[in-house]
């Protein structure tokens, strides 16, 4: 409970430093967001995968293609199932590849920059793919199955 | 709340038998009213089923009505968690669709842009459904762009 409640107001926190146009200063709240001692909890590690995929899409702000990779990857050990927070997981992770890529072809190498693409697009497939599914079983006879 | 009161409307005027002239509700029920009169008695229509084929503007007032009912249950049995939890699924889908479709462009390959848009579509249909729509979210109209919202 203390830890959704603090996870909350450093989400809020991360939301004002971003609206202020602080980046860094919102990638602070968000590192000790996940650096709170957090309870073994599916909530929690919804929590934790969210703010991976915050954390990865605020260093892709600042074009730290490896640190948003990482972001991810601690993220995706939150989410295993198919859920929503995988599924954002995999569509950050979607960009993060594209970002690979442009940066890849600004730099000449074509043929990496193929591969990075392709990768961003298997991504964001199964991206759609278990955000489909989220849909599916949450709709699922008025969601009486989950 | 709205929901409910939609429900009560929707609900009665589709399932309320023809009103009988001594029972008058207003300026609305007196218009259905008149409508219901050129229906057959109450006696020799059950309530519920569609009019005979050849009525259509009896018919067509209640398949409206019909289909306010059905949509309006479907919101019903999907509760408020299930739809936010669908529509947050349903912006990120179309997301990762609209980078599929940008992506797969620049290399002419259309079957996976096609494939994504094609999953995208079909969750919109369920959730506009199921849900009604998505407050502040994505699009659930079928024909809305691609990303319907930034």
């Amino acid at each position: 409970m203390a830890f959704l409640s603090a996870a909350r107001a450093l989400h809020h926190e991360a939301d004002m430093q971003e609206r202020a146009g602080d980046v860094d200063a919102a990638l602070g709240s968000l590192q000790r967001l996940v650096a709170l001692k957090a309870p073994k909890a599916s909530e929690s590690d919804e929590v934790l995968a969210d703010a991976y995929a915050r954390l990865a899409e605020l260093r892709l702000e600042k074009n730290d293609v490896p640190g948003a990779e990482q972001e991810v990857k601690q993220g995706l050990d939150h989410a295993a199932g198919p859920t929503y927070f995988r599924g954002h997981l995999l569509e950050v992770e979607g960009l993060v590849e594209e970002r690979r890529a442009a940066t890849l072809a600004d730099a000449g190498s074509a043929r990496e920059a193929a591969g990075a693409r392709a990768r961003a697009v298997s991504l964001l497939e199964e991206a759609v793919r278990v955000q489909e599914l989220v849909i599916a079983r949450a709709l699922a006879d008025g969601g009486e199955d989950d | 709340m709205g929901l409910c009161l939609l429900l009560t409307r929707c609900g009665g005027a589709a399932r309320q038998p023809p009103s009988s002239p001594a029972q008058d509700h207003g300026p609305e029920e007196r218009e259905r009213s008149t409508t219901d009169s050129a229906a057959p008695p109450a006696a020799a229509a059950p309530p519920n089923t569609a009019p005979p084929m050849g009525q259509p503007a009896v018919g067509g007032a209640r398949a409206v009505a019909l289909g306010e009912l059905e949509r309006s249950e479907h919101e019903l049995k999907a509760s408020p968690g299930d739809c936010a939890t669908a529509c947050r699924a349903l912006a990120s889908m179309e997301r990762a669709a609209a980078q599929i479709c940008s992506l797969t462009g620049e290399s002419g390959d259309a079957a996976q842009c096609d494939d994504a848009r094609r999953r995208l579509l079909s969750a919109r249909d369920r959730v506009r459904s199921a849900c009604g729509g998505c407050p502040a979210g994505p699009s659930v109209d079928h024909d809305a762009p691609i990303p319907s919202t930034r």
